[in-house]
């Protein structure tokens, strides 16, 4: 009897002690230094989850996931069921920078090695074609803009992908949203969905704001959004102010 | 003269030199790490830049400047600093990056580290005013920081 309740309370001690450890190894998994540990987050979009304006069941259980959604009228829809009103000029989200995110061109990063306006360059997103969320395409410059920050965003190759409104799965029937260039579907030059893989394909440098390059790769972006049919509000002011550096001007 | 007066002569004021380039080194003070401009574009991050200051919502800018106040007077060179002065800061790149490099020329000084890193904490709560409020970061949230 005495050895039952021993051998039962040995289990349950090791069973914790693994399960302790396999939570650990997940919070605190990152890739190497020059590899991004990557993840992907996005913006619920009333109309085009609920095909309505009123919020539906499967919009609210999305915005709980993704922390908020936008509704009609530039509004925003929180997790904790408030609504509040959007600068006019945005039509995704506003990021802790304070400037409106980008598709696929956004990321959130720890801004304790990062200051907003700091640009990621990723080679493997180069040339790579990416279906935006209003249907149309953009041909991926190879740069990502640090517009955003979030909680479990740690460390200084921890990267969190913006999407805008287009999710990763089809909210109604569950299916994998194939579209999603960042997605499970995609190749594994742009597949930034999954933190534990951990390819050369996500090997990254940092091109800082005010730096010289940075004009050159400002550039870039704002070329390949200003080739993006239908998408005016996607040009180079919506990324950051800046001057530049001295010898420059 | 002497060919071995003349060679022994050249290596006594070789050594000579030697020894005198050598004390100097010793005596004077090196006055690189002082001329050397610290780069505020690169981690630690204190305190912002004017454009991304500029870039924030109003309510951050309220928050950054209500927070930061009490933290600039701890610093010798900011002491006198006023929220007019701050004021004036918010709208002026020039004044902006005034207080900034004396932040940043304060923080170099490692038994200060305290200080620092109140400073660099309230530019990280300006930012989690507007971050990302999906699942996993809210639960993070909760947990300490490592």
């Amino acid at each position: 009897m005495k050895y039952s309740i021993l051998l039962k309370l040995t289990g349950h001690v090791l069973g914790a002690s693994i399960f302790l450890n396999i939570a650990e190894a997940g919070i605190q998994h990152l890739c190497a230094s020059n590899i991004a540990t990557t993840s992907v987050y996005y913006t619920p979009d009333v109309n085009r989850i609920c095909g309505q304006s009123v919020p539906c069941k499967s919009f609210k259980k999305e915005v709980r996931l993704q922390g908020s959604g936008t509704l009609p009228g530039g509004k925003i829809y929180t997790y904790t069921g408030k609504t509040s009103k959007l600068d006019t000029s945005c039509d995704t989200t506003i990021g802790s920078s304070g400037k409106c995110l980008i598709p696929f061109i956004s990321v959130a990063a720890d801004m304790r090695y990062y200051e907003p306006g700091d640009i990621i360059q990723m080679p493997s997103l180069k040339g790579k074609i990416i279906n935006l969320p209003d249907g149309s395409k953009m041909v991926h410059p190879g740069y990502l803009v640090v517009q955003d920050t979030g909680g479990s965003i740690r460390g200084p190759n921890r990267f969190d992908f913006y999407m805008g409104s287009m999710g990763l799965r089809d909210p109604r029937t569950g299916k994998i949203n194939r579209e999603n260039s960042f997605g499970y579907s995609a190749s594994r030059d742009t597949r930034m969905v999954d933190a534990s893989e951990c390819s050369d394909s996500k090997s990254f440098t940092v091109v800082r704001r005010g730096s010289v390059s940075y004009e050159t790769s400002l550039a870039a972006i704002d070329d390949a959004l200003r080739d993006v049919s239908g998408n005016t509000r996607m040009a180079l002011a919506s990324i950051t102010r800046h001057r530049l550096p001295a010898g420059f001007q | 003269m002497n060919p071995i007066k003349v060679v022994c002569a050249l290596i006594i004021v070789n050594l000579l030199a030697a020894s005198l380039a050598f004390a100097s080194k010793d005596i004077l003070p090196s006055q690189e790490p002082d001329s050397t401009p610290v780069d505020m574009s690169k981690p630690p991050f204190f305190m912002s830049s004017y454009d991304t200051f500029h870039d924030l919502q109003e309510s951050q800018k309220d928050f950054y400047l209500a927070n930061i106040l009490p933290l600039l007077k701890k610093i010798p060179a900011l002491r006198q600093k006023t929220q007019k002065d701050l004021d004036e800061a918010r709208d002026w790149y020039q004044s902006w990056d005034q207080i900034r490099k004396k932040v940043y020329e304060y923080c170099q000084d490692q038994t200060v580290q305290k200080t620092c890193d109140e400073i660099a904490d309230v530019r990280l709560k300006t930012f989690d005013l507007f971050a990302n409020q999906k699942y996993e970061n809210r639960l993070a949230d909760t947990q300490p920081v490592k």
